[in-house]
């Protein structure tokens, strides 16, 4: 049965697409069909990782949810754009990075609940192992909505005083909504610090494991997106954090 | 579990007419409730076996529960050709208050 994980951060910037795309990754090339699914339909970004430039772009999740395409036709096999031999298969489904349709759909809304039977028609249309969800920051509906269907829930934290408190607000709803697995991943976390220190600091104020420490790397800031990381640097350190993490939330 | 649900169950204002069911309305039902849509909502499509597995009840004292759930409008049925069928009726339009002519200058 295939498993829905959802990456979620309480505040921008931590790093949720960029683990969402290294998660896919890694998924595909153990030799999985995985599906991925933009839901930060405010703030789109996670295409670039997958090189998908506008072209690709012919439908967006914004046109599933106005009803003028299915979801399959908003999916889009960017195995090729990996551009490293997997055993699997990744599709993407972005949000439209179109100015007036960000504009549109917050204007507008969406029925939320179209999203749920997408998701579903996902994993049986293309037959998923996998589905990951790369969400908005923060806390709305839809983000509720995709940690509530979520088997597996990874949330993104830094170090930072900002991050602990809002971090606290998405472990709370998590547990109210009885998701099954739910893991902490402390990511940009400076060389200077003890991990074992922080994990354990971490683990005990949100009685939640911490499923990964990553830390701080000129290489993954100097990639800046251009690519999926542990697929340009499969041998690096962090490159196995995220392999650890990938067989911990399918466990 | 089971026992706890019925509890909790009839305490909770039914939901229909201008109100929708919402993820966020999720989050203030009393715990069992709660656990227990959102394990429904994972599922996505139950039948009254499932559910009894579920709360480890036999079909019958199921088949209640799940009644009074689509009368509180918490779960909807559906009838396939796999028979008869509950799922979480998540309907609900989200939409920013902007002034007009923000709207019309992102349009332009």
């Amino acid at each position: 049965m295939a498993k829905i994980i959802s990456v979620h951060s309480f505040r921008g910037g931590t790093g949720k697409s960029n683990t969402s795309a290294n998660l896919a990754s890694i998924y595909a090339m153990e030799g999985m069909r995985v599906g991925v699914v933009d839901t930060d339909v405010q703030s789109p970004g996670i295409h670039v990782l997958f090189n998908m430039d506008e072209s690709q772009m012919v439908h967006s999740l914004n046109d599933y949810l106005w009803g003028k395409c299915t979801i399959i036709d908003a999916a889009v096999d960017v195995t090729a754009n990996l551009k490293q031999k997997v055993k699997g298969q990744v599709y993407l489904i972005p949000s439209s990075i179109k100015a007036g349709e960000i504009a549109r759909v917050l204007r507008e809304g969406y029925d939320v609940g179209l999203l749920n039977d997408g998701f579903q028609n996902l994993i049986s249309e293309l037959n998923l192992d996998i589905l990951v969800i790369d969400t908005h920051p923060g806390l709305n509906e839809e983000t509720l909505l995709s940690i509530a269907i979520s088997d597996a829930l990874a949330i993104i934290m830094r170090p930072d005083q900002q991050d602990y408190q809002g971090t606290s607000v998405t472990v709370e709803i998590a547990r109210k909504l009885g998701v099954p697995t739910m893991y902490l991943v402390v990511n940009k976390v400076p060389q200077a610090f003890d991990q074992n220190q922080l994990k354990t600091k971490i683990e005990n104020i949100y009685n939640c494991d911490v499923a990964a420490i990553i830390p701080h790397s000129d290489e993954v800031m100097t990639l800046a997106s251009a690519g999926i990381f542990t697929l340009v640097y499969p041998d690096h350190p962090i490159s196995a954090v995220y392999k650890q993490l990938a067989a911990r939330l399918i466990a | 579990m089971y026992a706890q649900l019925i509890r909790e169950l009839e305490q909770v204002t039914p939901i229909g007419g201008d109100v929708e069911l919402n993820v966020t309305s999720l989050l203030s039902f009393p715990p069992a409730i709660r656990q227990f849509i959102t394990w429904i909502m994972r599922q996505k499509l139950v039948q009254v076996g499932n559910v009894a597995s579920y709360l480890n009840q036999d079909e019958s004292a199921t088949q209640t529960m799940m009644d009074l759930l689509v009368q509180k409008g918490l779960v909807e049925e559906e009838r396939s050709a796999a028979g008869l069928q509950y799922q979480v009726p998540v309907r609900s339009s989200r939409n920013y208050r902007v002034p007009e002519r923000i709207w019309k200058a992102l349009d332009d």
